[in-house]
C-alpha cells in the first residue's frame, strides 16, 4: 500500500462520515424526548477506521469528519456535542477493541460506542445547561444507543467482509500491527467456518 | 444477509460490557431519586435559568392561573415559558431545533425543558430542598 493509497482511503472514510452525518441530521427525530439525541450512524466510519488503520490514522479520520461536518452547517454548540460524543466513543471503542477478537465482537464494540456517544453528548448538554437533571435522560439515550450500535456493528461487519478494498487495507495494516492481525485472522476464520 | 449468522459472533464480553454500560446509565437516575426521597416537601417550583444563572421561578399550584415569562438576551435569543396550573411548557422559541417546544408539558420534580441553542433551562424542583441534598447535587453537577 503506497502512501497515496492510504491518504486516499483516509480521505474517503472521512468524506463518507461527513455525508452520513449530514443525512442523519436531516432525518427529523420523531420524539423530542432528549436534547441532542442522535443515532450516531457515523460511528460506522469510526469503526471501519479503527479496524483497518493505525491509531494515528483512525484518529485523523475522526477529527477530519468532525471538523468538516461542523463547517457544513453546524454551530458551536453542535460542534461541542459531536466532539464530546465522537471522541468518547472513539476512545471507548479503542479500549474495548484491545480485549481482542476472542472476547469481544464488532457488535459489542459498536454498541459500547453507541452508548458512549450519547454519554458524551449528555455530559456536554448538562454542563452547558449547568444542571445535573439533564443526565436523567441517560437511560433512554443509552437504549437507543445500544440498538443503533448493534445495527451499526452488523453493518460494519458486513462491509468488512464484502468490500475487497477494506479487506486489503486491513491486511496491509495487519502486517504492522499485532492487534489488527488478530482481528483480521478472526474475521477470516469466521468466513471459513461458514463454508 | 443472514441476521442469525451475524448475531452468532457475539462474544461473552460483549454482553458483559453492554449490560454494565446499561446499568451504569441508570446511575444518575438512581442518585437523583435517592436525593428526591430525602425531600419530603410536596410543593414544586419551576426554575428558569440561563447559563446557570437563575432568572425566574413559578410556584406550581392548582390555582387556575396562567403565568408567562419571556426570556430575552443580548444574542437575540427569545423563549416564552408558560405556567398553566401545575404544568409548565415552552410555548415559543426562536432556536434552531425547536426541541424545547416539542418537548411539551412537564409537571414532576426532576423534569426539565432544555433549550440548548439558547442556553436556557427550565427545571422543576421541590420548593424547599434539603440543604445537604442540594450541596451533594452541586458537587456532582
Amino acid at each position: 500500500m503506497t502512501k497515496n493509497t492510504r491518504l486516499m482511503y483516509i480521505a474517503l472514510l472521512a468524506a463518507q462520515g461527513v455525508v452520513i452525518s449530514l443525512i442523519e441530521r436531516s432525518i427529523p427525530f420523531p420524539f423530542a424526548f432528549a436534547p441532542g439525541a442522535k443515532l450516531g450512524l457515523s460511528n460506522m466510519i469510526t469503526i471501519l477506521a479503527l479496524f483497518t488503520l493505525s491509531y494515528k490514522d483512525s484518529f485523523k479520520v475522526v477529527w477530519m469528519r468532525l471538523l468538516v461536518t461542523t463547517l457544513l452547517g453546524g454551530t458551536v454548540s453542535t460542534f461541542l456535542y459531536s466532539f464530546a460524543g465522537a471522541f468518547l466513543s472513539y476512545f471507548g471503542m479503542l479500549v474495548i477493541r484491545m480485549l481482542g477478537p476472542k472476547r469481544v465482537s464488532l457488535i459489542g464494540v459498536s454498541a459500547a460506542g453507541g452508548i458512549l456517544h450519547n454519554v458524551g453528548q449528555l455530559i456536554v448538554a448538562s454542563s452547558i445547561a449547568q444542571s445535573f437533571s439533564v443526565m436523567l435522560y441517560l437511560p433512554i439515550l443509552s437504549f437507543s444507543g445500544i440498538f443503533a450500535g448493534i445495527a451499526v456493528g452488523i453493518a460494519a461487519n458486513y462491509l468488512m467482509e464484502h468490500v475487497a478494498t477494506i479487506k486489503k487495507i486491513q491486511n496491509e495494516e495487519a502486517k504492522k500491527n499485532k492487534l489488527t492481525r488478530e482481528w483480521y485472522e478472526a474475521s477470516l476464520e469466521n468466513k471459513w467456518n461458514e463454508r | 444477509m443472514d441476521l442469525k449468522k451475524q448475531l452468532r459472533m457475539v462474544r461473552r464480553w460483549d454482553v458483559v460490557i453492554v449490560l454494565t454500560l446499561m446499568l451504569a446509565s441508570f446511575l444518575p437516575l438512581g442518585v437523583f431519586t435517592y436525593a428526591q426521597a430525602q425531600v419530603k416537601d410536596a410543593e414544586l417550583i419551576a426554575v428558569i435559568s440561563a447559563d446557570g444563572e437563575q432568572l425566574a421561578e413559578f410556584t406550581l399550584a392548582e390555582d387556575g392561573k396562567t403565568e408567562e415569562y419571556v426570556f430575552t438576551d443580548e444574542h437575540g435569543h427569545e423563549n416564552t415559558i408558560i405556567r398553566d396550573g401545575l404544568k409548565v411548557y415552552m410555548s415559543d422559541a426562536n432556536c434552531s431545533d425547536q426541541l424545547c417546544v416539542r418537548k411539551g408539558e412537564i409537571d414532576a420534580a426532576g423534569e426539565t425543558i432544555v433549550c440548548l441553542p439558547n442556553h436556557l433551562l427550565v427545571e422543576i424542583e421541590p420548593s424547599q430542598p434539603d440543604a445537604d441534598v442540594e450541596t451533594e447535587l452541586d458537587i456532582i453537577s
